[in-house]
């Protein structure tokens, strides 16, 4: 019940500053479906050393938008641990008896289910602007979507940690961001597979241009998928509770 | 007299940036009893905002225990930290890009409160803190009075018995001090709280508080009633007003140790700070062998910014 109502408000709070700073939204939508076009012209107009190897516009549209949602889901924990830092707010959330954790964990699924708006009307955008037509198989997608973001909660909780004890970090986030596309991009045939959101973005890739559905994936890569994403969430929780330690015993956790 | 917070030998040193040890605070024991103000006195760097964040569960220390109604900050994490809640020194506490009442309604229901009770409460606490008329304004835009006073409030909203305020009027101006500081009255007078501040200002303990830790460099060096320590100082110290002296009398007051003569308009003003009750009687005894008439008898008033000065000094000592 408490957890609930902890949800809840959490929930509540991001909707209303979503609203609040709608502007901000669009703004932000409008940047990143313009870096959208300019991948896009720059793989059309070079000519095609990228489509010889199989890359079809479908695969980037749905390339693109699987990075774009694993990017937010990501972000949500170190970005919003150093905006409470700066904006004195952390502490009260320490304070609370749900703790940071589970607080954080609340946030991060309260804004996945904001994003996801987002993330849905980009992609209607993209495929609009593109003229691609791609199988929008929800059942389908739901449990390779929720795998590939427990992998990518992970890695927030595991860069939030980070976060709590350097608060400089910001450029290094950058760079993360980018990892972030090579873990969507790269071929999930060898040892790769293991790694975070991987091969549930290869298998998203899959069903939305080849028309697959669950069944076509076979039991090892279920198991894979289901392992690694709890590891990569669990290893990423540890890590944020070792960082919190840490801060503590510094005296650093929040504002100092 | 319940104990709410018992600070059991609590230890920290720091290990700032280049391997610099700080020692900030060094077997510092109080306990709180239930409903009063209590205060942390102590100038800069004493550690008064090191030991309200252990208390917190925000700061690990070294070594001691602090137990809040019973339950223990380390081992039963989840338990103390829903007996208290705090406003942290220089901090905002609150979302600034939300209004008060959001603000009130978020931090409720992250302790847990039920909104169903929520809803005549929330308007109750806007109107006793002067907020109702900016209840729905982004807080970023109210005066720092208004902020502090919404994060005072947002501490009652959450229900806990024990309330934390680390330098609540600082930085506040003289009317926006006043206010916190009835308001904190007000607290304790109806609901059923308890409050522990820090402050290094003296003249807020004297004000407010009825009982008072002095730290000084990590360390405690008065636990006291507040009547107390003012009676304690104030008992010392005499200004007695009399009239004309005779050249012997005078001699024999200034060989009487801790006496200072000065003339006033219709005669002498003698103080005296007695270590020893004894010299009272001596100054009398000189000023009785004239019958050099008394005008006045006063016990110097001494605020308490003078005892904590004293008390400073003597540590320092
Ligand atoms: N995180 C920290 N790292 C290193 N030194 C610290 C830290 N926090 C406080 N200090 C030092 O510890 C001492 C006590 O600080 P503090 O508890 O903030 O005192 P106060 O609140 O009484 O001004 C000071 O010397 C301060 O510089
Ligand atoms: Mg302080």
């Amino acid at each position: 019940m408490k957890l609930w109502l902890g949800f809840t408000a959490m929930l509540k709070k991001e909707i209303i500053l979503m609203r609040r700073y709608f502007v901000n939204s669009i703004g932000g939508i409008i940047t990143i479906y313009f870096i959208f076009m300019l991948i896009f012209w720059g793989y059309t107009g070079i000519g095609t050393p990228g489509l010889q190897m199989g890359t079809t516009v479908e695969n980037i549209v749905v390339g693109y938008v699987t990075w774009l949602m694993l990017m937010m889901a990501w972000q949500t924990i170190p970005y919003s641990l150093l905006q409470e830092t700066q904006e004195g707010t952390l502490e009260q959330l320490c304070m609370s008896p749900l703790g940071l954790t589970a607080l954080s964990g609340f946030k991060v699924v309260a804004n996945a289910i904001t994003d996801m708006l987002i993330v849905i009307a980009m992609l209607v955008l993209t495929m609009a602007t593109t003229g691609t037509s791609l199988n929008i198989d929800i059942i389908s997608l739901l449990p390779l979507v929720l795998l590939a973001l427990t992998a990518v909660f992970g890695l927030g909780f595991f860069c939030g940690g980070i976060t709590l004890l350097f608060k400089r970090i910001q450029s290094y986030l950058q760079i993360v961001q980018f990892a972030l596309i090579a873990l969507v991009a790269v071929d999930p045939s060898s040892v790769f597979r293991w790694l975070p959101t991987t091969l549930s973005s290869y298998w998203i890739q899959r069903v939305m241009t080849k028309g697959l559905n669950l069944s076509h994936v076979p039991l090892a890569d279920w198991l894979t998928m289901i392992i690694s994403s709890v590891f990569y969430l669990f290893i990423g929780i540890a890590v944020f509770k070792l960082c919190q330690a840490k801060a503590r015993r510094q005296g650093t956790l929040g504002h100092f | 007299m319940d104990i709410v917070l018992k600070v059991n030998n609590l230890t920290k040193t720091y290990s700032g940036s280049e391997g610099k040890q700080v020692k900030a605070l060094e077997n510092i024991s109080f306990e709180v009893p239930w409903g009063i103000i209590f205060g942390l006195l102590g100038p800069n760097g004493a550690g008064k905002t090191t030991t309200i964040k252990s208390i917190c569960g925000l700061v690990q220390p070294d070594a001691g225990s602090i137990a809040v109604n019973g339950w223990d900050v380390q081992c039963q994490r989840a338990k103390a930290l829903a007996q208290l809640t705090a406003v942290l020194e220089g901090n905002r506490n609150i979302y600034w890009r939300l209004t008060p009442r959001e603000n009130l309604e978020f931090f409720a229901a992250i302790r847990g409160r039920k909104p169903r009770r929520l809803s005549k409460e929330i308007p109750e606490l806007l109107e006793v803190f002067g907020l109702t008329d900016k209840a729905n304004q982004p807080v970023r835009k109210l005066s720092r009075g208004m902020q502090q006073k919404l994060a005072l409030a947002v501490t009652l909203v959450t229900g806990a018995p024990i309330l934390l305020l680390d330098e609540p009027t600082l930085g506040l101006d003289v009317k926006a001090s006043y206010e916190i500081r009835s308001l904190l009255r007000r607290i304790i007078q109806e609901e059923q709280r308890t409050v522990i501040i820090t402050t290094h200002d003296m003249n807020v303990v004297q004000d407010i508080c009825q009982h008072v830790v002095i730290i000084n460099e990590g360390r405690i060096v008065a636990n006291d009633n507040i009547q107390h320590l003012l009676d304690l100082f104030q008992v010392r110290s005499y200004d007695l007003v009399v009239g004309q002296l005779t050249p012997v009398q005078r001699t024999g007051l200034e060989q009487i140790p801790h006496l200072r003569l000065e003339p006033v308009n219709s005669g002498w003003q003698i103080s005296l700070d007695m270590e020893n009750p004894a010299l009272l009687w001596q100054a009398l005894d000189v000023l009785g062998a004239e019958q050099t008439p008394i005008e006045s008898i006063s016990r110097k008033e001494l605020n308490f910014e003078k005892v904590f000065m004293e008390i400073l000094g003597g540590a320092k000592a």
